[in-house]
Order: C-alpha cells, then structure tokens, then sequence
C-alpha cells in the first residue's frame, strides 16, 4: 500500500472522529420534528398498501361491473334452457284445456273474441300431445319483441263458461293493459299462453343500465413541455361500456401504458441542477441539457361518452373524462452540459485571459413501483366513430388528446399526448358507441 | 430557575440507557437529547458520503427516524454508537442508491490521464479539506473509499451493499485512491500556483 493512502486514511479518521456540528444541532433537530410530523401525515395519507389496495379497488370493481353487465345479458338466455318448473302450477290439467292461472297476478288472460290468434300447434303437433310441464316449460315463454307467444283460440263464451262472468274489459289483440306489464323478465316467464308482451316491454329501459366489455389498443404520441418532437407510446387495456340513457354512456377502464419521451431542456430549474466545481473549484452553471424518461403506467380512465349520430352499431360519438396514472416503472437518463469560465491574471506579467470549459454530467434515476400517483392528472379528449366488425363485434376507431391537469410522473412534467385507438366490443349492444 | 437549571443538568448527564428507556416510552425530550448526543457524530459519518451538509443531515434524520422506530430492538448489550452507525451508514447507501448518480466523464478521464507519483502530506488535513476532496470524486469512488477504508468492510460485503461484483469494488477503490492521490496533488501542492485565481 501507498504510503500516502496510509496517512490520508488515518488523516481522515482523525479530522472525522473529532468533527463537530454541533451548531447543527438544533438545526437539524427542528427538521427532524418538521419531517417526522410530515411523514405522519403522509402515512395517515397514502401509505404503500392503500395505494395498492386503491388499485385492486378500481381492478375489482371493473370485475364487478363487468360480471354484472354479463349477467343481465344472459337472462335471457337461462330462461330459453330447459329450467326449472317451480314457477308452474301444482296441478296438471287436461291436455286439450288451457291451463288454469295458477295465481291472480301472474295469469291474466288475454281475450280474443273475434280473430283466432295464429296457433302454433299447426306447427308442432307435440304442442298438444305433449304433457303441460312439457307444454309450458319456460323455452316456451321466451318474450322477445320481435316474436309474439302462441295464442290459442279462445272464445268469449268459453271465458264465461269457465270463470262464470266476462271479463270486466276486453282487450283487443295483443294488448296488454300497462299496470300489468310484467316488470321482470321471470314474471314474464311463468305468464301463461294468451299473453303477448309489449315489443317496448321487453326489457328496453333495461339495456340503458347494461355494460359491454371492450379491448382497445392505442398508439401514442407524447409530449413534454419544451421539446421538438414528441416520441411514441403504446397502451393495451380493457374498457366497460356503460349505458346511462340513449345517448350517454360512462366508460371506466384500465390500461397498461408504455411511454417514451424527451423531457426537454430542463437545466434552468434548480431540482435539475447537476454542477459540479471542477478540480480547481471553479464553480460551473448549468448550460443545457437532453432527458429521456421511459415508463410503464397504469392508467385508469373514467370518460363520458356523447354518441351524437348514427344507428345500431356504427354511428359518431365525443368522449371527455379524466385519466389517473400509476407509475408501476420510470427510468429517467439525463446529460446535463455544465458550463466553466475561469478568468486568471498572470501574475507575472499582468495580462488577464478567460477560458470556458463544458462538463457533462449523466444522470440516471429509476424510480420505484406505485412511487408516484396521478390522481385524474389527464384530461380526455376524444372523437370517434362505431362500425359493425363481423357478425356480432363492433370496431370503434378513435382519434384522442391528452392534456395535463397538473405535472405529472415524479419529474413533474407537463407532458400531453395525442394518438388513435382502436377498440372492439365484445358482445351485442342495440345501440353502439 | 436555579431548579431548572439543575434539571437541564440532569438530563444531559443521563446515560445513553436510561435515554434509550425514555425514548422507548416515547418520551419527545429524550429524543431530542439523545439526537443532540450523537449528532456530531451522525454527521461525521453522513457528511462523508454527501455532497453537501443538508444532504447528510437529510441522511441524520431519516437514521434517526429508524432508531426511533426500532429503539426497542437495541437491548443496551452493544454500544448505541455502533449500532447507530451501522444504521446511518445503511441509509447513506440507501440514499447514494435511490438519488441520481452522477458521473463527469471529462473530469474522470482527465485526472486518470495524468502521471502517477505520489505526492507527500506535509501536514494534516482538516474534515473540511478532505471534504473537498472527497466532492471532487465521482460517487461510487467515495462510497467504496468510505466503506473499505474508514468503515472497514470488505469488498464483498461492499459488493453485495451496492449490488456490484467483488471486482468492481476493488477497481473502484484503485481508482479513488489514485484519484485522491492526484487531486491532493493538485489542490494542495505548493508547487504548481504560479497562477492566482480572480
């Protein structure tokens, strides 16, 4: 070992062993307790786990709202299946009656005095021979709009003979009074034959509270403050359409976002100020600099979509709403130029010369998962349009504008972006945004 | 007063374990003593691996915060001093690790470049010139001269601290000591001021 790297290190244990700054302590103190009451705060606030349980918060109520949208879809279709026959009357009635109402406010019989309604035993022939749970399984009472139920022929004296008096108001064909409209499509169900529900009651106020699930893919271009040209971005993420009435609908989501952009020029605030004195303490000035910041984000957007033309599946619509951004990775690289002037007099012989150096200094920061939060940090803006894609999918292109609320990322930038997604429902909606 | 006076007394007369025991029962006045106590010497440790003395008191809380949090551990068989310096060195890593690492490629390829001969201290350095020095060095050299040298570790307890290999921990060493050999030469050498500085 060097005999200077023996006196220099016992130097330093000396000079440090009796180093005193204890005039900082009373200064260091009162920001111990500043800090300390500080970082309470903050922990009362958001600690680590509410994050991730805020997180898991959005992620599960998109689940559930998902899994409720799916299960009004497929009502329906549990009714059309061969399912349970508790709802039927008790007794079994004779194959060629018509069955008995098995209670007053599930069976009232629709009259026609005058036109046979068309039968569909012409049809099927097991439609009488067959026995009544088989009859009148529910896959018989399917209400759909476009479709009415089998009515058999049933006469006004026939009524009389059976209930011993007329029916207090004859209804024409296929009308149903409005108080008796079932509210629910299993009431519907265990409604006897002669009924024939409203194409309008057939769960059409319904669709305005149903949600659709959508996968969407976006290309990106961000942005931030200060710099030339903007880089690009990808973002993957799944969306839950959710009727409000006709026109409105909200649509949550949740996306994963790669992104890449410069940061400008930032040499001139003082958090990005890397000087350092060179060998002689010349002090330097920040002269210019060129960063990088990559990223994956989460992000959950939560917009509000105006559907403003167009029919069934294809149509114009505007969306505006606000995203939060979680930063699950930021990688941020930075070369900061440094500028030197050192002014000398030559002591000798009096002359006076300046000369300036650059220095570059290269920062590199990552910073953690979930260290940052934007809390609807962007402001959504968007147009689209809605086109059938395939039998039952439907293809929705849409051109967007990102803006910033507030800085955003842990450098806080001001960074806005701009693209195109495309999305694709799954499922059938009536009416498609 | 004179009561008071004599209180004050007191309390900076309190051995470390009876402070230790008050600031488990979260006693605030014995926080602060016992902050005060080891202050000096907090600094001493963190100012080594800072930049600045704002920075290191920075490192002196958040050490301070972790005492408090795990005082209860410290079961008064080991030197407070000790622990305590465990704890500030670990976080002055943790901090050299979390901030942005900064590395002048002009300064560093300048001073490598330069001849190797080894200058003679001709007296001895005050905490503030070997401060100026240690500000000139890139900040992994410093951390591996601090950790190797004057805390005493080895290179692969080093390695594993900065997540670098054995190797890369020497090399770094190897380099900040010629680096300190050659700014010492420089900033303290009478030899080369011809030139005065405006």
């Amino acid at each position: 070992m060097n005999r200077f790297d023996d006196i220099f290190r016992d130097n330093v244990e000396k000079a440090f062993s009796s180093y005193n700054a204890d005039h900082l302590a009373e200064e260091g103190w009162n920001s111990f307790v500043a800090g300390k009451a500080k970082r309470r705060r903050r922990t009362i606030w958001f600690p680590l786990w509410a994050r991730a349980a805020s997180v898991m918060l959005v992620i599960g109520l998109g689940v559930f709202i998902a899994y409720k949208a799916s299960i009004r879809h497929s009502a329906p279709e549990i009714l059309s299946g061969p399912g349970s026959s508790s709802n039927l009357p008790a007794e079994s009635p004779a194959e060629d009656k018509t069955p008995e109402p098995s209670s007053a406010s599930a069976a009232r019989p629709s009259i026609s005095g005058t036109t046979p309604v068309q039968d569909k035993t012409e049809k099927s022939p097991a439609w009488q021979q067959n026995s009544y749970e088989e009859k009148y399984s529910p896959s018989e009472f399917i209400l759909t709009g476009a479709e009415p139920l089998p009515l058999p022929e049933i006469s006004l004296d026939r009524f009389i003979n059976r209930y011993g008096s007329p029916p207090p108001h004859v209804l024409a064909e296929n009308e149903l009074p409005e108080d008796k409209i079932p509210e629910d499509p299993v009431s519907a169900a265990v409604m006897p034959e002669g009924f024939v529900m409203d194409k309008n009651s057939s769960g059409g106020e319904k669709r305005h509270g149903t949600g659709i699930l959508m996968a969407g893919v976006s290309g990106l271009l961000a942005q931030s403050a200060g710099t030339a040209s903007p880089s690009s971005g990808l973002s993957v993420g799944f969306y839950l359409d959710q009727k409000l009435s006709g026109k409105i609908s909200v649509r949550p989501g949740l996306a994963i976002a790669m992104q890449s952009f410069g940061t400008g020029d930032v040499s001139s605030q003082d958090r990005f100020n890397y000087t350092m004195s060179l060998n002689d303490g010349t002090k330097g000035i920040p002269h210019s600099s060129s960063g990088h910041l990559s990223m994956l984000a989460m992000e959950v957007p939560l917009n509000i979509v105006f559907r403003i033309s167009g029919k069934e599946r294809s149509g114009f619509y505007l969306s505006t709403g606000a995203s939060t951004m979680i930063y699950l990775s930021q990688q941020f690289r930075a070369g900061y130029v440094n500028k030197y002037t050192k002014s000398e007099i030559n002591t000798m012989t009096g002359e006076s010369f300046s000369e300036t150096r650059y220095s570059t200094v290269e920062v590199e920061n990552n910073y953690s998962a979930f260290s940052h939060t934007d809390f609807f940090g962007l402001a959504n803006l968007s147009a689209g349009y809605s086109f059938a894609y395939g039998k039952t999918g439907t293809m929705l292109v849409e051109p967007f504008l990102q803006l910033p609320v507030s800085d955003l990322t842990s450098l806080n930038l001001r960074v806005r972006y701009g693209g195109i997604s495309m999305k694709l429902k799954f499922g059938r909606q009536e009416r498609d945004n | 007063m004179a009561g008071m006076r004599k209180s004050d007394k007191d309390e900076h007369t309190l051995s470390d374990l009876e402070l230790i025991r008050r600031c488990s029962e979260g006693d605030p006045r014995a926080q602060e003593l016992l902050y005060k106590r080891y202050f000096s010497y907090a600094m001493s440790v963190c100012i080594r691996y800072t930049r600045n003395r704002y920075e290191a008191m920075e490192i002196v809380n958040d050490s301070f915060m972790k005492v408090l949090d795990n005082i209860r551990e410290h079961d008064g068989s080991g030197s407070f001093r000790s622990w305590y310096g465990r704890i500030l060195v670990n976080s002055a890593i943790d901090n050299y690790r979390r901030n942005a690492r900064h590395n002048s490629h002009l300064q560093i390829s300048e001073i490598e470049s330069t001849e190797d001969c080894e200058p003679e201290i001709s007296a001895e350095l005050s905490a503030n010139e070997i401060l100026s020095l240690f500000d000139l060095l890139p900040d992994h050299y410093r951390v591996t001269f601090n950790l190797y040298e004057i805390e005493g570790y080895s290179h692969e307890e080093i390695g594993q601290m900065l997540d670098i290999s054995s190797s890369t921990s020497r090399s770094n060493l190897s380099r900040a000591k010629k680096m300190l050999r050659e700014l010492y030469k420089r900033n303290f050498n009478p030899g080369n001021s011809s030139n005065e500085q405006v």
